[in-house]
C-alpha cells in the first residue's frame, strides 16, 4: 500500500468516524469519567532539500509530502483499556507501540524499525550476482591478471601501473547505497491479573536486513590488500522468556528464564579476487624483484556463526522495618556456538602437510568450535537506615564469566599468508594454543562495597569503599586489585540551592601471571591504573522566573608502569598512557512571565588520549630509542537553546486561537588534533627532515553538527493546531585519513597492492526542510 | 531501499538487491496495515455506548473515615484537571480493574485512588487554606515522597531503588515523573523521551549524544532506559544486564559468540574500545583506530613505522607515487596519512572480525 494511500485511508477514515462522536461527547462527558476515548493524529507536508550524503538520514526517514509522525488511540470502557501508538506511519523509520487489557489477560506490543544509511552511492568494481556474491567477468580478470604478472621487475607496479590498469575497470564501476534495517518486535503477556503472582511471557524477534561496506578480505597473499564490498545482511535473532514475580508486604521472590537464538542467513560472502582469475600455487620471492606469488581466485569471507544463549536468574528481596532490605540474586547464563566450521580456504592449490587438500573439511582439526561460556552472577545486598538520617549499604557481587570452549592446538593454517600457503604453527609460551587469539579467554571479578551516608538536615555526606578482586584466564595478567574510595556532599534542603560534589578514587593493579622481563607487557585494558573523578553541580534558583546551573566533571586516568617492550633503553614506555576528560556545563533557564519560557546551555569537553610507540628499528624506521608520543585531543563546545513564546493566549470562547512559537537551535563543534612529538633530532625525526620531519595531525575526526528551527503553532480550538515550521541542519566532517581520497588510492608502500573502497557518500551536507502540521485531538 | 545501480557506459540501471528475505517496501506495507486494521478492532471495542461518559462517582466502596473520595476532589472543578489526567493514565487504568464484588483486584492501594498517594483528604476539606494540610506529595522530602511510591513499586525494575544512586543521592521518583502533567508516551516521564530526563543532570552524556557516532537516541530510536535501568542499585552503572557486554549482546548478538579465535580485550569488555554514548570515531570508539589498536598493540605492525603515522612524515618511499588523491605527485613521495592502510576503517581493513572470528584461518581476524 503506497504511504500516500494508506495516509489518506488513515486520516478521511478516522477523521471522518470520530466527527460525531466528538460532537456527541463534548455534549454528555463529564469534567472526570472512566470510561474515555481519545486520539491524536498529526500530518505534515513537507518539503526539503536534496541531500546527496547518507549521513542525513542515518538513523531516521525524512520523506517528502504528506506524512503522518504521529497517531495515537487510547481508551478505556468498563475496566477494560487499550492504547495504540504510532510512529512516522509507513516510513521506514516507523514505531508502533501498543496495549490492550481486558478480563485475565494483558497484551503489550512494540515494533520498531531502525534504518541504518552507511553511505549513498558507492562503488563496487564487482557486480552482485546473487545474495553475497560479488563476481567479475573471468575474461577481464584474466586480462588484469597476466598484465600483473608479466611486469616485471615489481618496482614497475607503479601507482600510474595500477591507475592506468584498472581506469576502465573503474570507469565501468556500479553503485550501491550502503543501508540497512533493524526490525524489532517485541510482544508480551501478562497472565497476572486473575493469578496470585506475577507472570509475563515475553517474545522478541530482531531481524536485520540490507547491505553495510564489507572488507577484511584475504587478498594479501600477493595480490591485494582488500576490496570493499556491499555485504549483504540477513540476521534473525529471536528470544522468549518468561518472568515470574511473587510481591508480598515482606518483600518478594522473583525468577526469570530466556532462551535466546542467533541465526545468520548469510553467514559467508563470496568475493572474486579482480586481481587473480583462478587459484595459484605458492612460489618463493626470487631475489628482490620477483615477489613471492599464489593466491586465491574467489575469496570466502566467513562472518559471525550462529549461537544461542540460555538466561536464568531467581532471587528474593526482604523488607525490614527501618527501610532494612536484604536482597540476594543469582544468574546464570549459557553462551553456545557450534556452527560447521568452514574450510580454511577457498584456495584449491594449498594442501596441509599431510596432503590433504585445505580447501576440503576433512582438512579441519575440529568441524566446529563447540564454544561454550557460563556465566554466573552472584548479587547480594543489606541496606538500612537505623536511626534517623543514617545510612548504611553493603553489596557483594560476584561475575564469572567461564570459557567452557575445548583448547586445541592449532597445528597449522592458511592464514598467516591468507589463502596463499600453509603455515605451521607450534605452540610457545606466549601462545600455548598456537595463536595468543586460540586461548579460550575467561574472567571473574569479585567485589564488595560499603557505604554510609549521613544526613545533616539538607546536607548529606557520603563516604563509600569498595574492593574488587580481578581473575583472568590465559591472559598476560591473571590476577589484580581494583579498590577505591568516594565521598560525596549533597545539598538538598531548599529548591533556592542544590549542591552535589562527589570525588571517586581508584586504584587498579595487575600482580601476576606475566614475567615482565620477556613479555611484551599488559594490554592497557589490564593494566595499572590510577583513577580519580570529581563532579560538582551547582543549582541555583532565586525565584520561580530564573534558574542557573553550574557543572563541573573531570575523569583522569593514568597507567602508570607500561611497559619497555626492549631491556636495556631506558624511559621508553610504549602504549596508553593516560585519558583525562574534562567538562564544564552552564545552563540558564528564564519565565519571565507565562508567555515567555527561555532555556539555554553551554558544555565545553576536553577530551585528551595520550599514548606511546616506540617504532621498530630498521631501514626507513625508527630506531627503538626514539619514540613517539601521540596526544589525541578533542576540543568540543556545545551549545543549545530553546524558546517557547506564547503570542497570542488563546480566549475560545471569543473565538480567538491561541497563537505560540518554539525556537530550537543546537550547536556542536568539535576540534580533534593528534598532537605527535619525539625527538627533533632523533632518527625518525631527522630521516624525515625533507619531508617535514614530525607533523601533528590536524583534521582528527573534526566535527561540527548546529541544527536549528522554529515554529509558530495556531491552536484553532482545544482539539486543533496548525504549525508552520522551518529547519536548517548542517554537518561538517574532516578525517586526514580519508578526505579527499578515491575509491583505488594505491598503496604506496607495496607496489605489489592496491586496494578498493566504496567510498560512499557520508559526507558534510546542508538541508532546508518547511513544513505544515495539522494536529488533531479529541 | 537496498538498491545497487550498475553503471554501463553512460547507461545507469537501477536494480533491485536480492540480498534479504525481507522486502522493505512488502514489510513497511505489512506493519501499516497492520497498525490500520489494530485500529479498527481497537475502535470497535472502544465505540460509544450507553455506558460512555460515565462519570466517575467515587469509588465503589465508601471512603474510609478521614477519606473524601476522588468525587470530592473534583467538586467545585478544585483538582479536575489532576483527577482527569490520573484516570486517563496508568494509575487511574488500575482503579478500575476491580472485581465483580468491587474489591481492587491487583493494586490494593490504588482502592483510594487521590488518597491512595496524598493521603487522607478530610483536614484539607475541612480548611483548604491551611497549607500545613495540604497533601502535596512534592513538598515532601525526597525519601518521604519516594517511600509514597515505593508502597506498590517496590517490585520489578524498582525492586532495589532504595540501594540505588538516585536514591542514596536523594532523588525524587517525581523529580522525574509527573502523576498529573507527563509528556512521554510511556513511565509518564516530565520529558517527551527518556534521554530529555536524563540529561537533565547528566550533562556530559547530552553533548556526547550530539556527536556524530551515535546510538540512535537523538532519533528516539531507543532511549538511556534500553541499556539503563534507573531505579536499579544492584548493578554497576545501573545497566539493565549483569554485565557491560551481556548487555551489548541483546542487540548485537553476532558477536556473543564463543568463537575459535577470540579477542581478549574484546570478550572482557566492550568498553575497553567503544564509548556508547556517542563519540566523533567511527563505530564510537573512544580513539581514532590505528591509534586506538597502539593502546595495546605497540608489537607487530603497531612498530613497523607504517601505523608510527605523521601528517607527512612518514616512511620515505622511493618510486613510488601518490597515495591518494590529495598528495603531491613527485617522483619521492611519503607515506602519508593518506596511506590506504590507514584511511577508513584503518586496522580493521583488514583485521575486520575483531570480535571474533569463526575463521579456521581467522587467528588474525582477518576473515
Amino acid at each position: 500500500m503506497k504511504r500516500t494511500t494508506l495516509l489518506s485511508v488513515l486520516v478521511c477514515g478516522f477523521l471522518s468516524a470520530s466527527m460525531p462522536v466528538f460532537a456527541q461527547r463534548a455534549a454528555e462527558v463529564t469534567p472526570v469519567a472512566r470510561d474515555w476515548v481519545t486520539t491524536k493524529a498529526t500530518v505534515t507536508l513537507l518539503g526539503r532539500d536534496d541531500v546527496e550524503s547518507s549521513k542525513y538520514q542515518e538513523y531516521r526517514d525524512v520523506p517528502k509530502g504528506l506524512q503522518m509522525p504521529i497517531f495515537s488511540l487510547q481508551g478505556s470502557r468498563n475496566g477494560k483499556d487499550f492504547g495504540l501508538f504510532g510512529q512516522n506511519i509507513s516510513r521506514t523509520d516507523q514505531r508502533y507501540t501498543g496495549y490492550a487489557n481486558a478480563g485475565w489477560l494483558g497484551v503489550a506490543f512494540d515494533f520498531n524499525q531502525i534504518p541504518h544509511n552507511m553511505g549513498n552511492n558507492g562503488h563496487s568494481i564487482l557486480t552482485n550476482t546473487a545474495p553475497g556474491v560479488w563476481s567479475m567477468s573471468p575474461t577481464l580478470r584474466t586480462a588484469l591478471g597476466t598484465a600483473i604478472d608479466t611486469t616485471m621487475p615489481t618496482t614497475l607496479r607503479t601507482y600510474p601501473f595500477w591507475q592506468s590498469l584498472f581506469a576502465p575497470v573503474i570507469a565501468a564501476a556500479g553503485e550501491v547505497d550502503l543501508t540497512s534495517l533493524r526490525q524489532r518486535g517485541n510482544f508480551e503477556m501478562n497472565l497476572s491479573r486473575n493469578l496470585p503472582f506475577d507472570l509475563k511471557m515475553t517474545y522478541m524477534r530482531d531481524v536485520r536486513s540490507g547491505v553495510r561496506g564489507g572488507t577484511g578480505s584475504q587478498m594479501i597473499g600477493g595480490v591485494g590488500l582488500t576490496v570493499e564490498v556491499a555485504e549483504p545482511l540477513n540476521e534473525v535473532t529471536q528470544d522468549a522468556g518468561f518472568r515470574f514475580a511473587l510481591n508480598r508486604t515482606w518483600g518478594n521472590v522473583h525468577a526469570a528464564f530466556n532462551h535466546n537464538w542467533y541465526e545468520n542467513r548469510q553467514e559467508t560472502n563470496m568475493i572474486d579476487n579482480p586481481y587473480r582469475p583462478f587459484d595459484l600455487p605458492f612460489t618463493a620471492a626470487v631475489g628482490t624483484t620477483v615477489p613471492p606469488l599464489g593466491g586465491v581466485g574467489t575469496i570466502r569471507l566467513v562472518g559471525p556463526p550462529d549461537n544461542g544463549a540460555n538466561t536464568g536468574s531467581f532471587g528474593a528481596l526482604l523488607k525490614f522495618a527501618k527501610q532494612t532490605r536484604i536482597t540476594a540474586d543469582l544468574a546464570i547464563g549459557q553462551w553456545t556456538q557450534n556452527a560447521q566450521l568452514y574450510p580454511y580456504t577457498n584456495n584449491s592449490t594449498i594442501l596441509t602437510p599431510a596432503g590433504v587438500r585445505a580447501d576440503s573439511l576433512a582438512a579441519l582439526q575440529v568441524q566446529s568450535a563447540n564454544g561454550k561460556i557460563i556465566t554466573q552472577t552472584v548479587n547480594l545486598g543489606f541496606s538500612t537506615r537505623p536511626v534517623d538520617g543514617l545510612g548504611l549499604r553493603v553489596r557483594y557481587r560476584i561475575y564469572d564469566m567461564d570459557n567452557q570452549t575445548p583448547a586445541f592446538v592449532r597445528t597449522g593454517n592458511a592464514g598467516s599468508n591468507p589463502d596463499r600457503n600453509w603455515t605451521v604453527v607450534t605452540a610457545s609460551h606466549e601462545a600455548p594454543f598456537g595463536f595468543p587469539t586460540a586461548a579460550p579467554y575467561g574472567s571473574k571479578s569479585a567485589r564488595v562495597d560499603a557505604q554510609a551516608s549521613y544526613d545533616l538536615k539538607p546536607l548529606t555526606v557520603e563516604a563509600t569503599y569498595r574492593n574488587s578482586k580481578l581473575e583472568r584466564t590465559y591472559r598476560e595478567a591473571t590476577e589484580g586489585t581494583e579498590s577505591g574510595m568516594s565521598v560525596a556532599a549533597i545539598l538538598h534542603g531548599s529548591d533556592m540551592l542544590r549542591f552535589r560534589g562527589v570525588f571517586d578514587k581508584s586504584n587498579r593493579t595487575a600482580t601476576a601471571g606475566y614475567d615482565p622481563a620477556t613479555s611484551l607487557g599488559l594490554a592497557a585494558d589490564i593494566s595499572e591504573r590510577d583513577r580519580t573523578r570529581t563532579g560538582l553541580d551547582l543549582e541555583l534558583t532565586p525565584n520561580d522566573k530564573v534558574g542557573f546551573v553550574l557543572s563541573y566533571a573531570r575523569w583522569n586516568n593514568d597507567y602508570p608502569n607500561r611497559p619497555t617492550r626492549r631491556a636495556g633503553v631506558a624511559n621508553m614506555t610504549n602504549g596508553l598512557l593516560g585519558a583525562k576528560y574534562d567538562t564544564y556545563t552552564a545552563e540558564i533557564d528564564l519565565t519571565p512571565s507565562e508567555r515567555v519560557d527561555f532555556s539555554t546551555y553551554y558544555t565545553y569537553e576536553n577530551n585528551l588520549r595520550t599514548t606511546r610507540i616506540s617504532p621498530n628499528p630498521g631501514a626507513g624506521y625508527a630506531p627503538a630509542s626514539t619514540p613517539l608520543t601521540f596526544d589525541g585531543s578533542e576540543k568540543t563546545n556545545t551549545f543549545g537553546v530553546i524558546a517557547n513564546l506564547v503570542l497570542v493566549p488563546e480566549s475560545f470562547a471569543s473565538g480567538v486561537g491561541k497563537w505560540t512559537a518554539n525556537l530550537n537551535a543546537r550547536r556542536q563543534k568539535l576540534d580533534g588534533l593528534m598532537g605527535i612529538t619525539g625527538d627533533p633530532n632523533g632518527a625518525f625525526a631527522l630521516a624525515r627532515l625533507a619531508y617535514g620531519g614530525i607533523q601533528s595531525i590536524g583534521d582528527y575526526d573534526d566535527t561540527e553538527l548546529l541544527t536549528a528551527s522554529a515554529e509558530i503553532d495556531y491552536t484553532a480550538a482545544e482539539s486543533w493546531t496548525v504549525a508552520f515550521g522551518y529547519a536548517y541542519e548542517k554537518y561538517d566532517f574532516a578525517d586526514a585519513f580519508s578526505d579527499g581520497t578515491v575509491m583505488n588510492p594505491g598503496d604506496s608502500g607495496r607496489v605489489d597492492r592496491a586496494v578498493f573502497y566504496l567510498k560512499a557518500n557520508d559526507n558534510p551536507y546542508r538541508v532546508n526542510v518547511a513544513y505544515v502540521k495539522l494536529n488533531y485531538r479529541f | 531501499m537496498a538498491l545497487v545501480k550498475t553503471r554501463q557506459s553512460d547507461c545507469k540501471e537501477k536494480i533491485e538487491m536480492t540480498v534479504s528475505r525481507w522486502k522493505w517496501g512488502r514489510t513497511r506495507g505489512l506493519a501499516a496495515r497492520f497498525f490500520l486494521i489494530s485500529l479498527i478492532i481497537a475502535w470497535a471495542l472502544v465505540r460509544p455506548s450507553p455506558a460512555f461518559g460515565q462519570a466517575a462517582t467515587g469509588s465503589a466502596d465508601a471512603p474510609k473515615p478521614g477519606y473524601v473520595g476522588i468525587a470530592t476532589c473534583t467538586n467545585e472543578a478544585c483538582h479536575t484537571k489532576q483527577a482527569q489526567a490520573y484516570l486517563t493514565g496508568p494509575h487511574g487504568r488500575k482503579s478500575s480493574d476491580r472485581t465483580s464484588e468491587g474489591r481492587m483486584n491487583r493494586t490494593p492501594a490504588a482502592a483510594d485512588e487521590c488518597e491512595s498517594c496524598h493521603g487522607p483528604g478530610q483536614a484539607h476539606m475541612d480548611n483548604p487554606d491551611a497549607t500545613e494540610n495540604e497533601p502535596s506529595i512534592a513538598k515532601m522530602p525526597a525519601r518521604e515522597a519516594n517511600a509514597v511510591c515505593l508502597r506498590c513499586h517496590e517490585k520489578g525494575d524498582q525492586a532495589n531503588f532504595l540501594e540505588s544512586m538516585h536514591a542514596r543521592r536523594n532523588v525524587a521518583c517525581i523529580s522525574c515523573h509527573s502523576m498529573h502533567s507527563w509528556e512521554s508516551t510511556k513511565a509518564l516521564l516530565k520529558t517527551r523521551s527518556d534521554a530529555d530526563t536524563c540529561f537533565t543532570c547528566h550533562k556530559s552524556e547530552r553533548a556526547k549524544s550530539l556527536r556524530t557516532s551515535h546510538h540512535p537516541v537523538r532519533e528516539g530510536k531507543m532511549g538511556c532506559a534500553s541499556c539503563h535501568n534507573p531505579h536499579d542499585g544492584s548493578r554497576p552503572k545501573a545497566l539493565r544486564a549483569e554485565s557491560v557486554n551481556e548487555l551489548c549482546y541483546t542487540c548485537h548478538t553476532e558477536k556473543r559468540g564463543p568463537f575459535l579465535y577470540e579477542h581478549a580485550a574484546v570478550r572482557e569488555d566492550c568498553l575497553s574500545c567503544h564509548e556508547p554514548h556517542g563519540s566523533n570515531h567511527q563505530r564510537m570508539l573512544v580513539s581514532k583506530p590505528g591509534f586506538l589498536c597502539q593502546q595495546c598493540h605497540y608489537s607487530g605492525h603497531g612498530l613497523t613505522g607504517d601505523f608510527a603515522n605523521t601528517q607527512v612524515g612518514g616512511r620515505p618511499i622511493a618510486a613510488a607515487s601518490p597515495a591518494g588523491a590529495k598528495s603531491p605527485t613527485g617522483a619521492t613521495v611519503v607515506q602519508t596519512t593518506l596511506s590506504p592502510r590507514q584511511m577508513e576503517r584503518s586496522c580493521p581493513n583488514c583485521h575486520y572480525a575483531l570480535h571474533g572470528s569463526n575463521s579456521p584461518s581467522g587467528q588474525f581476524f582477518v576473515r
